[in-house]
């Protein structure tokens, strides 16, 4: 998690409560959100499903919002950037572009590491760039280009921290430790803190972790051990345009609910996706599930309105909370992703 | 002669409405057949009396069968079944009514017996709605990573009768065995 003392300092930790979105804003908020990781048993973990619900604007060298004056699939240029060589770039602090304005608005990527960003043009990680191709996105640009801003993305070094400053509990071996899941690349990843090596591991390869990305849309499954509930702070702001996140067109997505407020089935848009499977029958239907009161629950549209599994209760006002996810499973085997769309669920005029 | 048979119709019936609150198998033909109705666990294979799921994690399966009246205060569940995997968090065993509503019983892997017919028990953990008392239904969710196997052969599924219960059958039998010590005498 990135620690802005000073920020807080100036503007004082403002928990974010739903009331506050009810009440119109002259200012975009700032503050701060509190996850809350439940207690394992000492022995057995228990999982709780998070998300980071806000996010954080960077502050580097050039442009840190403007307009794209050209693309490609997978680069974006704004010849007035000024950026620092490498400085979107750099694995310890990755960085994310959104888009905030046109047809784009609220579609957010990460800026890849791997090929260094130049004075004025940056490189999609390569993941993304493989489900969308950004000239496909009706994104203008020119004089008249669409804006973006640039934002921090956090790591799991950075947002999880160390047991000693955020109380994650680490371990010589994974077994003693936290787990920490992601689904990345079409696949579960899992973490741990390494008390031996003073880092993150991934389990398995055991490769060093503390610089993986921790996108705004991803979905994050915690799995505590301890006795003993878990407080993570989140600092940043409120998201001010609407959201365009990636979805899968087949399989698992792992999807960040999205928002500093919570939010209802009904209400989600997911069932307006394109290519969204319907049917009154949830087995042939794509299926969202998520935690309600710490159990995993099922549900699927079926054309009217969305339904739990199982029981069949309608189920348009069960509320998704925010700060945590959704698991999308889409049927068939469709290449690719398509957009879920969502407005903003209040309003900062 | 009367009150003999009397206490062996009181102590019967205690009996049943102790045994009544079972779904006493998972199977094609046992007493309460369950009727899968969604599962997406990868294999679900089902025989007379058992019903085997094999999947991952997350999963969920959910059926029906004859209406079980389960109306007493039931803290606890016995389930019987053979679990093999490495899915170690919880799962949960809802018992639904016809209009949804339910009791949900949480247990955990690790109280299984690997690879070994093992019963266990499940816990009260809260209601969802207003149960009317009778269950039609059932689903089970698993509650982990996603990442953990599960292969589970679900033989029988148990209401553990309340103590009051138990209270109430020693009763009956105790009854019974003053009535036929009196005729004796």
């Amino acid at each position: 998690m990135k620690t802005k003392s000073s920020l807080f300092a100036a503007l004082g930790v403002l928990a974010l409560a739903s009331q506050a979105f009810s009440q119109n804003a002259t200012t975009t908020p700032v503050g701060a959100v509190t996850l809350t990781v439940a207690a394992g048993s000492g022995t057995a973990r228990t999982v709780t499903v998070i998300s980071i619900p806000l996010i954080e604007e960077a502050s580097l060298t050039g442009q840190m919002s403007g307009k794209i004056s050209s693309l490609t699939s997978s680069s974006i240029t704004n010849g007035s950037a000024a950026w620092t060589a490498g400085e979107l770039s750099t694995p310890s602090a990755p960085c994310l572009i959104q888009i905030t304005s046109g047809n784009a608005i609220g579609r957010i990527f990460l800026i890849s590491s791997a090929t260094p960003n130049t004075v004025d043009t940056l490189t999609v990680d390569s993941e993304e760039a493989s489900l969308v191709d950004l000239t496909t996105l009706g994104i203008a640009v020119g004089a008249n280009g669409d804006t973006y801003r640039i934002l921090n993305c956090d790591t799991l070094s950075s947002f999880f921290g160390t047991p000693g400053t955020t109380g994650i509990q680490g371990a010589a071996t994974s077994a003693g430790a936290d787990i920490v899941q992601m689904f990345v690349s079409g696949a579960w990843r899992q973490y741990y803190f390494d008390t031996d090596s003073s880092d993150w591991r991934r389990i398995g390869p055991n490769t060093a972790s503390n610089n993986v990305a921790i996108k705004p849309d991803a979905g994050i499954m915690y799995s505590r051990l301890p006795a003993s509930s878990l407080a993570l702070t989140v600092p940043g702001i409120v998201p001010s345009v609407a959201r365009k996140a990636i979805l899968r067109n087949s399989g698992t997505t792992f999807l960040a609910q999205g928002w500093p407020v919570d939010i209802t089935l009904g209400t989600s848009g997911v069932d307006s996706t394109p290519g969204w499977l319907k049917s009154s029958s949830p087995a042939s239907a794509d299926i969202v599930q998520f935690q309600v009161g710490g159990a995993w629950r099922q549900y699927y549209h079926n054309g009217t309105q969305w339904l739990r599994v199982g029981p069949n209760t309608a189920s348009n006002a069960v509320v998704i909370p925010s700060g945590s996810a959704v698991m999308i499973s889409k049927k068939g085997s469709a290449s690719g992703a398509t957009s879920l769309d969502q407005s903003m669920p209040y309003s900062l005029n | 002669m009367k009150t003999t048979v009397t206490s062996i119709v009181i102590g019967i019936a205690l009996t049943y409405t102790a045994t009544a609150q079972l779904i006493t198998g998972f199977g094609s033909s046992a007493p309460q057949a369950f009727n899968q109705t969604f599962s997406d666990f990868n294999t679900n294979t089902q025989t007379a009396s058992s019903y085997q799921i094999i999947g991952n994690d997350l999963n969920l399966i959910f059926g029906d069968y004859t209406p079980v009246d389960i109306s007493g205060n039931l803290m606890e569940l016995s389930f019987t079944g053979t679990f093999t995997g490495t899915a170690a968090g919880n799962y949960q065993i809802e018992l639904f009514d016809a209009d949804g509503d339910s009791r949900i019983y949480v247990g955990n892997w690790g109280s299984f017996t690997q690879s070994v017919p093992t019963t266990v028990s499940l816990a009260f953990s809260s209601f969802s709605g207003v149960f009317s008392g009778t269950t039609v239904s059932l689903g089970l969710s698993t509650t982990g990573t996603g990442s953990g196997t599960i292969n589970l052969t679900m033989d029988s599924l148990q209401a553990v009768p309340e103590p009051t219960t138990w209270v109430l059958l020693a009763g009956s039998f105790t009854a019974l065995m003053v009535f036929r010590k009196r005729r004796k005498a």
